[in-house]
């Protein structure tokens, strides 16, 4: 009689069983996927890596973009005030803004004028909209403007069209987040109020991530709050690393480890708007002064 | 898997994921058959992962990790659906999976049933590490990363399941059957 082996016994049993998934099931999930909108991922997974030449590059067009921003200075909005703290100086040249346009739904957006859509909130209708001002270089992606990324990227499988991947512009409105951006993505209860003080100071207490105190902010003369948060988790470990989640439910992913994102909570006219900046960790300076340019362009209508 | 279906999906066609799930759904449903020990929870849990999977598909970085990626959202699948039918019921009613479709002869009826037993009483978490390691033969490496949890608890949790279905057969070759009992 030979010894019973309980491995042996143990994977005998487990081969055991259903193995089929009924034709009825593929059928349900062709149909349910037809109604289910895929998630919006914000900018490329990966970050790529630079070679010697390519920071040389960078930071020769760094310099060349700065000056060209210098001498020509883009157009701005109409009253867009303040911005940032540490906003450019740049020497604006009043020239009347000409009228916004729609954005492409997506690829390479000529230098101009346009409406952004907010988005993440269905029960808020409408939504306020921002007019801005783009120079070049900027693509659109849905609700979503991104810097350098190449005209025909898609969102989930990126590898070489990312090269030089620049900072990201979304207006999505957030209403909370998570108990663990990378383990755990029940949401934070209660969930902040209406207000500023209790959504900035959400996202700025959030684990894996540092950030600075919420700093009072105006734009385009609505105060409120902008939170600075920084990744510091090493986001390969996480599933997907969220840190925020809108009222329509969908999640904002960081795309890299050191990311920043700067979120913008604002009160416009007694109501929370929100918007975000991503700036990546090797966002260049040029493209860091080319976003407050931006911002300041902005021209808010509720 | 081709990458490039994965990606094809990624962009939102939905023939290509159809074509994907075709590809997976057999082996998911396997999967998630042995850690449920219910066929009809089994198969509510594949479709409800293959629906997330797809809602969330632009957030696989790798599109040759798409299995694993899915195997995940799976395993988490499982343990809802296991906990949802707890809420609606107050007990999970398990019925016994259909019978052998590879048989190799090896397995009594006496040690089925004490396995199936001693399983069912298994955590859900200890069914996963033990479907993952024996049935889909990965190392604990690759079965605590598919799980999403450290290798150390990988660990523990196969050496208690191991041990308690050893304890069950142990049990059942000192139990005369009744046969010997008869006699």
């Amino acid at each position: 009689m030979t010894a019973r082996d309980p491995d042996r016994l143990i994977r005998s049993f487990l081969s055991e069983g259903e193995t089929d998934l009924p034709d009825r099931a593929f059928d349900a999930v062709r149909r349910d996927i037809h109604r289910t909108r895929q998630r919006v991922v914000i900018g490329p997974w990966r970050e790529p890596d630079m070679s010697s030449l390519a920071k040389l590059a960078a930071a020769a067009a760094a310099v060349a973009v700065i000056a060209l921003i210098a001498v020509l200075a883009l157009p701005r909005g109409n009253g867009g005030v303040g911005g940032t703290q540490s906003g450019p100086s740049a020497t604006a040249v009043p020239t009347p803004s000409p009228s916004p346009q729609p954005l492409p739904q997506s690829g390479a957006v000529q230098p101009g004028r346009y409406w952004l859509n907010a988005v993440g909130d269905p029960t808020a209708n409408p939504l306020p909209r921002i007019a801005l001002t783009l120079p070049a270089g900027w693509t659109a992606n849905g609700d979503l403007l991104l810097k350098n990324y190449a005209p025909d990227m898609n969102f989930g499988g990126l590898d070489a069209s990312d090269v030089g991947a620049g900072p990201a512009l979304v207006a999505w409105q957030m209403s909370g987040t998570f108990v663990d951006p990378c383990t755990d993505h029940t949401l934070v209860k209660p969930t902040p109020g209406p207000g500023i003080d209790a959504l900035a100071n959400a996202l700025a207490h959030q684990p894996g991530t540092t950030a600075g105190p919420p700093t009072a902010v105006t734009v385009d003369g609505y105060s409120g709050k902008f939170v600075e948060l920084t990744v510091t988790a090493d986001i390969t470990k996480c599933n997907s690393f969220s840190i925020w989640t809108s009222p329509d439910g969908n999640d904002r992913w960081v795309q890299g480890t050191n990311e920043m994102n700067r979120m913008y909570i604002l009160d416009v006219e007694g109501r929370r708007f929100t918007f975000n900046a991503r700036i990546p960790a090797r966002t260049t300076a040029a493209d860091r002064v080319e976003l407050e340019t931006i911002i300041d362009s902005f021209d808010i209508v509720p | 898997m081709h990458n490039e279906i994965v990606d094809r999906a990624k962009r939102g066609d939905e023939e290509a994921f159809d074509a994907l799930a075709r590809q997976v759904g057999d082996r998911c449903m396997a999967i998630a058959c042995r850690i449920l020990r219910d066929v009809d929870l089994a198969e509510d849990a594949v479709q409800a992962a293959l629906i997330v999977a797809w809602r969330d598909l632009r957030t696989l970085r790798d599109s040759s990790r798409f299995e694993p990626w899915l195997h995940r959202i799976l395993t988490n699948e499982c343990y809802a659906e296991a906990r949802r039918r707890t809420r609606w019921s107050g007990d999970i009613r398990l019925l016994p999976v259909d019978g052998p479709t590879e048989a190799d002869g090896i397995l009594g009826v006496n040690d089925r049933d004490q396995l199936d037993r001693a399983f069912r009483r298994l955590t859900l978490e200890q069914r996963a590490v033990l479907v993952f390691h024996h049935y889909l033969d990965l190392t604990l490496v690759d079965v605590a990363e598919r799980l999403g949890i450290p290798i150390g608890t990988a660990k523990s949790r196969l050496h208690s399941a191991t041990a308690a279905l050893r304890a069950s057969l142990e049990a059942d070759a000192r139990t005369p059957t009744t046969q010997e009992r008869l006699a």
